[in-house]
């Protein structure tokens, strides 16, 4: 009980010492999550509901009167507002951490008040884990909100695959926007640490931070798949008369016994007087999108965010030695 | 002197033993070959110019600078090897008021009491209670006497049976200097706590200290009691030619004063004070610092 109210205490302190970094950066961070939130509302207030954005896909655009409309506004907020907020999904996580990161050690030493903490405390490791652990506990806080929000707003703009795919906002959502608040930090801590001035860490960090995402947007390019159609098997072409499907904007039809139609053999096989083409086509054939999978972005999702979980853990840790051996001036 | 203590013991609380130290190859060292101690229960002022090496010095014995050759002990503890515990013994001081500005008096004190178990809050309370030192004030708010009080009163708090000051005084005005020297050596008296205080004004220890090291780029020049000191110099009008000269400077009036390592005797000399002291001895390592840096040459 003693050692939760010290560690509340602990907590209390840190929060304090850090007021403006912590208001500014949680208020950046809810911010941009409340835009998320506040986009997807918008796409949703289009009325292009999921089966008109179907039609319009399977038609080539020729959909009915009460979807062109609905769909040309929910296309235009998905290539404009969207696209932006889905950008900063990207930038706002590394400087959230960083800002907060920084401040923890290197303004420490800047303003000297590391000599008065490092002289009280007999253990630095003790010191720094205890100005750590209450921030790492805001940034999970804050990039949770971002990547619960970032997750809606891509499930949103891209139709839960059909429009567009994941894959594409698979750095910019979900875990991996967790995962790059927490590196953020870590290499905010780190800069400090080895500085010992706040704004230039805070100009290494950014540095190194940018390194990192150019590094991170080429791992995901690698990671794709040659061409959307080709991941392994699951699509079988042997009965269709297309034998490499178009990866650019197209669309197929598998049938129930698995065979694949170009859209004009599905065309050709509706009958003669059917009013509501699309209607018709999506109630016999499954609609096969130029997409990669929403699986295979989950994966490598998870795969992307557990590697920088590991890396923000081991460059945390590189902090301890260096603070250690440090002066505090 | 304010409160001089009766009946100092002598068993060493800090040591430095052949301590070198420079801050890169290329750079001049800052501290050579200084071996002293101070007995436990004194109040050691470390005196000496700007750049003397009295900050380095004591940065040593808190470990957080690594001597170049030779060693430092507190308590008997090497702080660079066992800096926990060394730093167990000791409370600090530092050069500028290194508090958190936007924390409050209080604060400061809780944040003590998280960083060091054994942190005696009432001691530092009741420290800050007789300055009239609201817990409520932010430290960014208190002024600069307040504020190394404040950094005082943390120093008091830890109980530890050495205090390192480093040149805790510089910013402060005559009152709050002096405020400052009553309390610190009320208490320094009443736990029994070896001080070492560093200055680069004398007039600002000598009524406080019981031991003074003259310090001048990085050589120790005098390592006295005070009383002893005072007993074996003397000062004489106008140049003196004799062997027992240590160094010749101005006097307030513009007139030549000579101190001699001898006891006042004679018409022409008189009992050197403190100041007049650590003048003569700075005055004399000047002098060899730049027959030495002739050699150089």
């Amino acid at each position: 009980m003693e050692s939760l109210a010290r560690a509340l205490q602990s907590a209390r302190l840190t929060v304090k010492m850090h007021r403006f970094e912590v208001a500014a950066m949680t208020v950046a961070a809810l911010g941009v999550a409340g835009l998320a939130t506040w986009v997807k509302v918008q796409l949703d207030a289009t009325g292009a509901t999921q089966a008109c954005l179907e039609q319009w896909l399977v038609q080539a655009g020729n959909a009915s009167e009460a979807c062109v409309g609905p769909v040309r506004r929910w296309s235009d907020i998905v290539n404009g507002d969207a696209g932006k907020v889905m950008g900063a999904m990207l930038v706002a996580p590394f400087a959230v951490g960083i800002v907060l990161g920084v401040p923890l050690v290197g303004r420490e030493i800047e303003q000297r008040t590391a000599t008065t903490a490092w002289a009280l405390a007999g253990s630095r490791k003790r010191w720094l884990a205890g100005r750590v652990w209450p921030i790492v506990t805001l940034a999970v806080g804050l990039g949770a909100a971002l990547a619960v929000s970032s997750t809606v707003l891509s499930n949103a703009r891209t139709a839960q695959g059909l429009w567009s795919s994941t894959f594409g906002d698979a750095l910019f959502s979900g875990p991996p926007v967790l995962a790059h608040i927490l590196l953020g930090l870590s290499l905010g801590v780190v800069a400090g640490a080895v500085v010992g001035r706040t704004l230039p860490a805070l100009i290494v960090g950014a540095v190194v931070a940018l390194f990192v995402v150019a590094v991170l947007l080429a791992f995901q390019g690698s990671s794709q798949p040659p061409s959307p159609y080709a991941q392994g098997n699951e699509v079988d072409t042997t009965n269709s008369t297309v034998d490499v499907l178009d990866p650019n904007w197209d669309v197929y039809f598998t049938t129930a016994d698995g065979r694949v139609l170009t859209r004009p053999e599905a065309l050709a096989s509706v009958p003669a007087g059917t009013t509501d083409v699309g209607g018709w086509l999506t109630s016999h054939y499954s609609l096969l999108t130029a997409q990669i999978s929403t699986d295979l972005t989950i994966r490598f999702q998870a795969n992307e965010a557990l590697a920088v979980l590991v890396a923000s853990g081991l460059l945390l840790l590189i902090a301890f030695p260096i603070v250690e051996r440090r002066r505090p001036t | 002197m304010i409160g001089m203590g009766e009946g100092a013991q002598t068993d060493p609380a800090v040591t430095s033993e052949g301590l070198w130290k420079r801050y890169g190859r290329r750079r001049p060292w800052a501290l050579r070959d200084v071996t002293l101690s101070a007995p436990t229960g004194s109040i050691t002022a470390i005196v000496g110019p700007n750049g003397a090496g009295k900050s380095t010095l004591i940065r040593t014995w808190m470990g957080f600078e690594r001597p170049t050759s030779g060693r430092v002990l507190v308590d008997s503890i090497d702080p660079w090897h066992d800096r926990p515990a060394a730093l167990a013994r000791v409370g600090y001081v530092p050069q500028a008021a290194s508090l958190y500005r936007d924390l409050t008096v209080r604060d400061h004190l809780e944040l003590a009491s998280l960083l060091r178990h054994r942190f005696d809050q009432a001691v530092a309370r009741q420290h800050l209670i007789a300055l009239g030192i609201s817990p409520r004030q932010r430290a960014g708010e208190l002024s600069g006497g307040q504020q190394a009080q404040l950094g005082l009163a943390l120093a008091l708090g830890t109980r530890a049976p050495v205090l390192l000051l480093d040149e805790p005084l510089a910013s402060l005005d005559p009152l709050a200097r002096r405020d400052f020297l009553r309390i610190l050596v009320e208490a320094v008296r009443s736990e029994g706590t070896t001080a070492l205080l560093s200055s680069h004004i004398v007039t600002d220890v000598q009524e406080a200290c019981d031991r003074v090291i003259v310090l001048s780029s990085g050589r120790i020049l005098l390592n006295d009691a005070v009383v002893s000191a005072q007993a074996s110099h003397a000062v004489g009008l106008g140049p003196m030619m004799c062997r027992a000269v240590v160094g010749s400077f101005s006097g307030p009036g513009g007139e030549e004063l000579s101190l001699m390592h001898a006891p006042p005797a004679g018409d022409d000399a008189r009992a050197a004070t403190l100041e007049e002291i650590v003048l003569g001895y700075l005055v004399a390592g000047q002098q060899v610092e730049s027959v030495e840096a002739e050699w150089a040459a």
